[in-house]
């Protein structure tokens, strides 16, 4: 096989796991997540600008903080429930040599397309609020999305269960937020 | 106040020891009262300990909030790991909960239970026991009734499970060892198998060819078209999966297990909840399928093993019944199934004591097909079996209990 038709092949493998992982990740209700933190985000930004507080680069980070960690949260929690309403894990799991290759590859594409979003929200900020750095912005705020989506992609394979993981994040979060003013100084500061 | 701490960690491990004191105690001396001690104590340590480290946590954090937080959280998963530890003792038949509040007593237990990790827990059992089969090409049917073992049998074919102990071979090679290699060989079609809804058939194969590393895309889509016109679903393949019949999604799933082109194919109860026509079509596709390679099903409706299957293994409560071919399995019930008719009247006083196949009214008599090990009645006639009157005589076990016949 000549070097070019690798490449087309490649590059149509690429598109069309990304068409699929999208449909399967997604499938429907993304879009109410989307609008949801655009709202939130919207709602915050307007609130900030209301009470005529200082704005700067502290303030666009901690707006989009929030929108992000909704958005990472329906896919990362609710992802393998979803595998396993469709009945999909026992065929997933026979399948020869890729069987864990399969979620590493939708996690991947999920932080890719928060990134995306993520810098849209930025750029809307930039233009609207006050202007930031868009990819620096949005690179800083991967660290948190991250790590928050990743710890519960790792409860939802230990519970087991889509609502069990919103359970156990949120009861987190619950306590990231009473510890937010000991911690503000710390290295356990997730934010 | 930092001397505490080390004595609270010095109580913790006096416990495992005082445990087993009372313990010896009481098988000494059998008094109760040694083992009420001991439940006392562990009562004890079990509620009172968490107080403990909370008054020292309120000395040292000044955040009460996260005190208060922090207690609630460790009440919260003490008290619903000691309501999943009691279910699981007294093995509660939920279910069954009756007397006082007995509703909220069932919806707490429910939800305890539904808890993993902390609230759920299992008894292991063991679902094969010593199970031995040699399985050549064509239609090889499993049959059994429901909890026979007959999933678990697959999976570990499959290798989707991992077998406490035994071994299994494909041509000669250890699945243990050659995990990965043999499970290209296999394709594997779970019992309760789902597909993505929102994705068309076309879309959906492509994707598992792509899962299963079909990387060259022109030999990627002429597998698919290849494996659509097998099952006979090539019309519609840009259907979307939600849109089809219970029929359509099996027929599906099967060729999504043809995709790496398998030598073994599995499929576990495949033609469970379809309708006469879309039965023996699907029959027929998988007779069809097993002329070049090995198809092992599994199944509890018997006209599928006779009308297609070449070999047949019987398998209940983990042990193997019978393995041969569905004609010889017929003879296992030979001389166990008789035939005789009897007054309506006195029907209801043999219903009971006999394996019934099936009755039937006639004028005023009932005709009566039933299984026993000796006549039932004076006129009872010994007819030729079923595979039926066989597969129910396997799993009373006529035949080892009546070694002479």
């Amino acid at each position: 096989m000549s070097k070019t038709a690798n490449i087309k092949n490649q590059l149509i493998i690429l598109i069309r796991m990304i068409r699929y992982n999208l449909k399967i990740i997604f499938a429907n209700r993304f879009i109410w997540f989307l609008v949801s933190a655009f709202a939130f985000f919207a709602f915050f930004a307007i609130q900030s600008v209301l009470e005529g507080n200082n704005i700067d680069d502290g303030t666009i980070y901690n707006l989009l903080i929030f929108p992000g960690i909704l958005l990472i949260f329906y896919p990362s929690a609710f992802g393998i429930q979803n595998d396993d309403d469709s009945r999909m894990l026992e065929i997933l799991f026979g399948i020869p040599n890729y069987r864990y290759k399969v979620w590493l590859v939708r996690l991947i594409m999920i932080y890719v397309l928060i990134f995306i979003i993520i810098m849209f929200f930025a750029g809307v900020a930039s233009v609207v609020l006050y202007k930031v750095n868009i990819i620096e912005m949005s690179y800083q705020l991967m660290y948190p999305i991250v790590f928050m989506g990743s710890m519960a992609f790792m409860f939802s394979t230990v519970v087991k269960n889509g609502n069990g993981t919103a359970v156990v994040m949120v009861l987190i979060g619950v306590a990231l937020i009473i510890l937010s003013e000991n911690l503000e100084r710390t290295q356990w500061n997730v934010f | 106040m930092d001397t505490f701490t080390p004595g609270i960690l010095l109580l913790f491990a006096l416990r495992i020891p005082i445990n087993q004191v009372l313990l010896n105690k009481y098988e000494a001396t059998s008094k109760p009262v040694f083992l009420k001690i001991n439940k006392i104590i562990k009562n004890l340590f079990y509620w009172i300990v968490p107080l403990v480290f909370l008054g020292i946590f309120y000395t040292k954090w000044d955040n009460i909030g996260m005190l208060i937080f922090v207690g609630v959280i460790w009440y919260l998963l003490l008290v619903i790991n000691s309501s999943g530890e009691y279910v699981h003792n007294k093995s509660l038949n939920i279910a069954r909960i009756e007397g006082r509040f007995s509703g909220l007593r069932r919806a707490y237990f429910n939800m305890v239970r539904q808890i993993p990790v902390i609230g759920k827990r299992k008894k292991p059992f063991r679902a094969l026991n010593g199970v031995s089969l040699e399985i050549n090409t064509g239609m090889f049917g499993l049959l059994g009734p429901n909890g026979a073992g007959k999933s678990t049998m697959m999976r570990i074919i499959c290798g989707i499970l991992e077998q406490s102990y035994g071994k299994i071979w494909i041509n000669g090679m250890d699945t243990q060892k050659y995990r990965e290699e043999l499970q290209g060989l296999i394709g594997y079609l779970p019992q309760a198998f789902g597909t993505y809804e929102n994705m068309s058939a076309w879309e959906f194969l492509d994707y598992q060819a792509i899962l299963k590393g079909i990387k060259d895309t022109k030999t990627r889509d002429e597998r698919i078209d290849y494996v659509l016109k097998s099952v006979h679903m090539f019309e519609r393949r840009n259907d979307k999966i939600g849109a089809f019949s219970g029929g359509m999604k099996q027929r599906i799933g099967i060729a999504q297990i043809l995709l790496n082109l398998p030598r073994i194919l599995v499929v576990d109860e495949p033609t469970a909840g379809l309708d006469p026509r879309e039965r023996i079509r699907f029959r027929n596709l998988l007779v069809e399928l097993s002329r070049e390679r090995i198809v092992i099903f599994s199944t509890h409706i018997i006209e599928d093993i006779s009308s297609s299957c070449n070999q047949v293994a019987v398998i209940n409560r983990g042990d193997l019944k019978y393995f041969g071919t569905p004609g010889d399995m017929v003879s296992m019930g030979e001389g166990f199934v008789w035939q005789f008719t009897i007054p309506a009247k006195d029907f209801d006083s043999i219903a009971d004591k006999k394996l019934i196949v099936h009755h039937m009214r006639d004028g005023e008599n009932i005709r009566v097909r039933c299984l026993s090990m000796d006549k039932p009645q004076d006129n009872a006639v010994n007819v030729s079996p079923h595979l039926e009157d066989a597969y129910l005589c396997l799993l009373k076990d006529f035949k080892k209990q009546k070694p002479n016949e």
